[in-house]
């Protein structure tokens, strides 16, 4: 935006007049964020007043942080709280680094298994198109103690005495979520990193292959090294979505009283207290406020970490 | 810069994929005019417009199926009085629906509120009735009774939810007591085998009743190939009364909600922490230990639970049948009569209880629709209404068109033909082809037409009888039955509303409404946990602990303010 002070009132129209296309196609884009990310924000007010659904806005009752003040006494906040980021790290690890090291094994398909290299990745992004609903029944199928496809193999393998009763220990909930959410996202989070690598100069391999390096030895020194940048950037994108632990699988397979202290996540509290119970739609605001505003802290922090080591940056 | 330029692409495509999903068609424009309306305006407008087609649209805040468009009553309805309902019925969570709906204002024309109705009313979203319902001959007849239960749910006391359910008509002949509705309440659900099995035994007793699951149990391992489950206890989001509230039967309470009333006295309490409670958890306790109550019950959602019920090798559980009557009526459908249920009145001490049986002293002002504030048409509405309270419309609804769907015989009475009964039985068939299901929604006759026949078929003695299998007349016979709601005694009516009914009409700001979400709360997370100790003493102990934590006493004495105040209107 340096140039843009430079510019006088008529080069500016001049440059507008030039690049009139690029603007009309960005009109849409803008229009879509007004409306949708923008204008909504006029309704955190909710969260500084007894919100009254009949009431119109000149006659709320301003109530102050006292909804705030209700948040942080509540002892379910924490526990949520504990919960949406627990879950949130095993996601993202788990997520991260099964998404890298197959893409890293996928680039190693060439030549003849070529084609098998496609349907791999036909295959493994699919599940990314079903939607949680149908996510959750699968799950539930294959932990169920009735006719569970995991509770058989285990039992017949001889690795278990008795059927165990995944969906109701609360010890098994996070990782039932970590490893369905691989399941579910690893292939298509994998095409990112497999697009990285095909701007890697090839020269740099056969660089390391004169250089005696095998397999191994070019996927530590010179994929990685590649596709450090993208790495870096997707990180920061998703440390903002720490506190989106997810919302379905938690909702769907959490809700009964056997793991409910370890499957609420902030989302499901803010539904729950913002729509479930009577007049809670000021606290449900506060608490969603509360999550955007740590979000976007995290999101910028990061960013500056990246900076400070000098890496590539997303603002 | 290669990497951003892709990253941005990723993130463009995603946003024009979010930006056609966000722009769907927004909701038509539901503005209306609701003056109060003079009676001699009514008259002109809804004659001349009376065959105007109208479309109301109509949230109802329970399960259900919306009838499909080609139904053969809903449109010889539509023929008389040009009004199409376009159905929304609750899928998931009642409470979260609800709110949403009234955070954003965006109501259908009709709500039915079901037990949704105090959030309804809190948000202001219904038309005051109170000025238009004499200008309705049917209506008027029909409420003008119970004008003041009907006021008596609403903050300012106006009328606006009409209940649906409730009103009875009698005849007083001596023969009213034949067209009593089958009992679907609340009850200890047992099939018809187990008791068959013992010899056609009736165990009241709670441990009897469990001594003969597991009796059962060990002789039938599996049922048509599959495990049996002895007890099923359900408790997901809001169904999960099927896990909290049997001890207040036990002790012969009606069906209150959370709270056991002392008939004499109106003295409240709160019953999840009390000794009676903690004989039926106990009992749990030992029967999970035993075997008899599945782990996975607690995880099942309802469809799972409704399929294993279908597949018929529930034995028992504690249950409202409407609740599981989906999953009961694909067993009915199969011919799988042995494996349908029947209440048990059971009790602590063995006395049968009557549980939620007891003859209603009409409306009481509980499970009812309104009008919504943006209602489209609040008198066309009304007429339509008023309409279907015509004995003539009624009966196309509840008995169908006579000579397909029932014919007269030579006495008069409504009958049906076995081939028509069959038709009726089949859950689809009736979707496609009975008016009920419009009905149902609506203000409708219950008992008895002024020319003596039952106001649908399902009451009708003659049907009822020749209506059952002959597993069921053979069933009932040992007994000495007339139908399955003689398993319970007939209980007397208290003369106030039911308290679940009455706290759902509380203000929102009401402060015993966060002790009772702190509870429920409490409950749901504690008690499978209870079950399924290996100590249960300590854990109840600990349940205990944390339930004193709570100023439950407030409520006990709001609840008990509000019962007083009720039973001088009733």
């Amino acid at each position: 935006m340096a140039t843009s002070k430079t510019v006088s009132k008529k080069e500016f129209w001049k440059l507008a007049r030039k690049q009139k296309s690029l603007i009309l196609i960005s009109i849409p884009f803008f229009i879509y964020f007004f409306i949708f990310n923008y204008l909504p924000l006029w309704g955190l007010t909710l969260a500084f007043q007894n919100y009254k659904p009949y009431h119109k806005f000149w006659e709320q009752e301003w109530v102050g942080l006292l909804h705030f003040k209700n948040l942080f006494t509540d002892p379910d906040f924490y526990r949520v709280m504990r919960n949406t980021i627990g879950m949130s790290l095993i996601n993202l690890a788990l997520g991260f680094i099964t998404a890298i090291i197959f893409a890293l094994l996928l680039n190693e398909l060439t030549g003849n298994l070529y084609h098998f290299k496609r349907v791999v990745q036909t295959i493994s992004y699919m599940p990314h198109f079903l939607s949680w609903i149908i996510v959750c029944g699968l799950v539930s199928n294959i932990l169920s103690m009735d006719d569970g496809i995991l509770n058989e193999i285990l039992l017949r393998s001889g690795l278990i005495k008795e059927k165990i009763h995944f969906l109701g220990k609360p010890e098994y909930f996070w990782w039932i979520v970590g490893f369905t959410n691989v399941w579910k996202s690893m292939g298509w989070n994998s095409i990112i990193y497999l697009a990285a690598i095909t701007s890697i100069d090839p020269c740099l391999y056969e660089a390391a292959a004169i250089d005696g390096y095998g397999r191994f030895g070019r996927m530590w020194h010179v994929t990685l090294p590649g596709i450090k940048s993208t790495i870096i950037v997707l990180l920061i994108m998703n440390a903002g979505w720490i506190l989106n632990a997810g919302f379905e699988m938690q909702y769907i397979l959490g809700s009964n009283g056997l793991v409910l202290d370890v499957s609420e996540t902030i989302d499901i509290f803010v539904l729950k207290r913002g729509f479930g119970r009577s007049g809670g739609f000021s606290f449900g605001t506060a608490a969603g406020m509360f999550k955007t505003v740590v979000s976007t802290i995290i999101l910028l922090l990061c960013n500056k970490i990246a900076a400070l080591l000098d890496e590539e940056r997303l603002v | 810069m290669k990497k951003a330029r892709i990253i941005s692409l990723v993130m463009a495509v995603m946003m024009i994929v979010a930006t056609s999903a966000a722009c769907s068609p927004q909701a038509k424009d539901t503005t209306s005019e609701s003056s109060t309306p003079t009676p001699g305006q009514i008259s002109e407008t809804s004659e001349g417009e009376k065959l105007k087609p109208i479309t109301f649209t109509m949230f109802v805040a329970g399960p259900g199926e919306a009838p499909p468009k080609d139904n053969k009553i809903i449109k010889k309805i539509q023929e008389i009085t040009g009004v199409t309902i376009e159905f929304e019925f609750l899928v998931g969570d009642m409470d979260q629906k609800v709110g949403i709906m009234i955070a954003s204002g965006e109501y259908p024309d009709l709500i039915g509120a079901g037990q949704a109705r105090g959030r309804f009313l809190n948000a202001r979203a219904f038309v005051a009735l109170d000025d238009y319902l004499p200008n309705y001959p049917n209506l008027w007849k029909h409420y003008e009774p119970y004008l003041n239960r009907l006021r008596s749910i609403s903050p300012d006391n106006k009328i606006y939810i009409l209940d649906i359910w409730g009103r009875e008509y009698w005849l007083n002949d001596g023969q009213d007591h034949f067209y009593y509705g089958d009992y679907n309440g609340p009850a200890f659900w047992i099939q018809k085998d187990v008791l068959a099995w013992d010899g056609y035994s009736n165990p009241t007793k709670l441990d009897d009743f469990f001594d003969l699951l597991e009796r059962y149990y060990k002789e039938h391992p599996t049922i048509d190939g599959q495990p049996t489950l002895p007890f099923e206890v359900h408790s997901q989001d809001w169904r999960s009364f099927c896990l909290k509230n049997a001890p207040q039967h036990l002790i012969g309470g009606r069906n209150e909600g959370d709270v056991v009333v002392n008939p004499e006295t109106l003295e409240v309490e709160i019953y999840q922490n009390k000794w009676y409670a903690k004989e039926y958890y106990k009992k749990l306790n030992e029967a999970f230990k035993k075997g008899l109550i599945h782990p996975e019950t607690f995880t099942r959602n309802y469809d799972e639970y409704l399929k294993v019920i279908s597949q018929g090798r529930v034995l028992a559980m504690f249950d409202q049948q409407w609740n599981f009557q989906d999953g009961e009526n694909v067993l009915i459908a199969e011919k799988k009569y042995e494996r349908t249920y029947v209440p048990i009145g059971v009790s602590l001490d063995g006395t049968p209880m009557p549980y939620n049986r007891y003859k209603s002293d009409g409306i009481i002002g509980g499970n009812g629709m309104g009008i919504s504030i943006k209602c489209k048409d609040v008198e066309r509405a009304l007429q339509f209404m008023d309409t279907l309270l015509d004995e003539e419309v009624h009966r196309l609804m509840y008995w169908g068109i006579e000579g397909e769907d029932y014919y007269v015989d030579a006495n008069g009475r409504y009958r049906r033909t076995q081939e028509q009964r069959d038709k009726f039985a089949d859950p689809q068939w009736r979707l496609a082809n009975s008016g009920a299901v419009l009905g149902d929604q609506f203000p409708k006759l219950e008992g008895r037409y002024s020319n003596g026949n039952a106001c649908s078929a399902g009451n009708q003695p003659e049907e009822k009888l020749e209506g059952l299998s002959d597993y069921d007349r053979e069933f009932y016979s040992h007994y000495g039955f007339y139908s399955k709601s003689d398993f319970l005694p007939m209980g007397k009516d208290p003369g106030y509303p039911e308290v679940w009914s009455i706290f759902s009409t509380m203000e929102e700001d009401n402060p015993v409404k966060a002790i009772f979400d702190q509870i429920t709360d409490l409950q749901n997370r504690h008690l499978p946990n209870v079950i399924m100790a290996e100590d249960f003493e300590a854990a109840w102990e600990e349940y205990v602990k944390k339930y004193e934590q709570i100023d439950y006493h407030f409520l006990e004495k709001e609840i008990e303010r509000e019962i007083r105040e009720r039973k001088v209107i009733y």
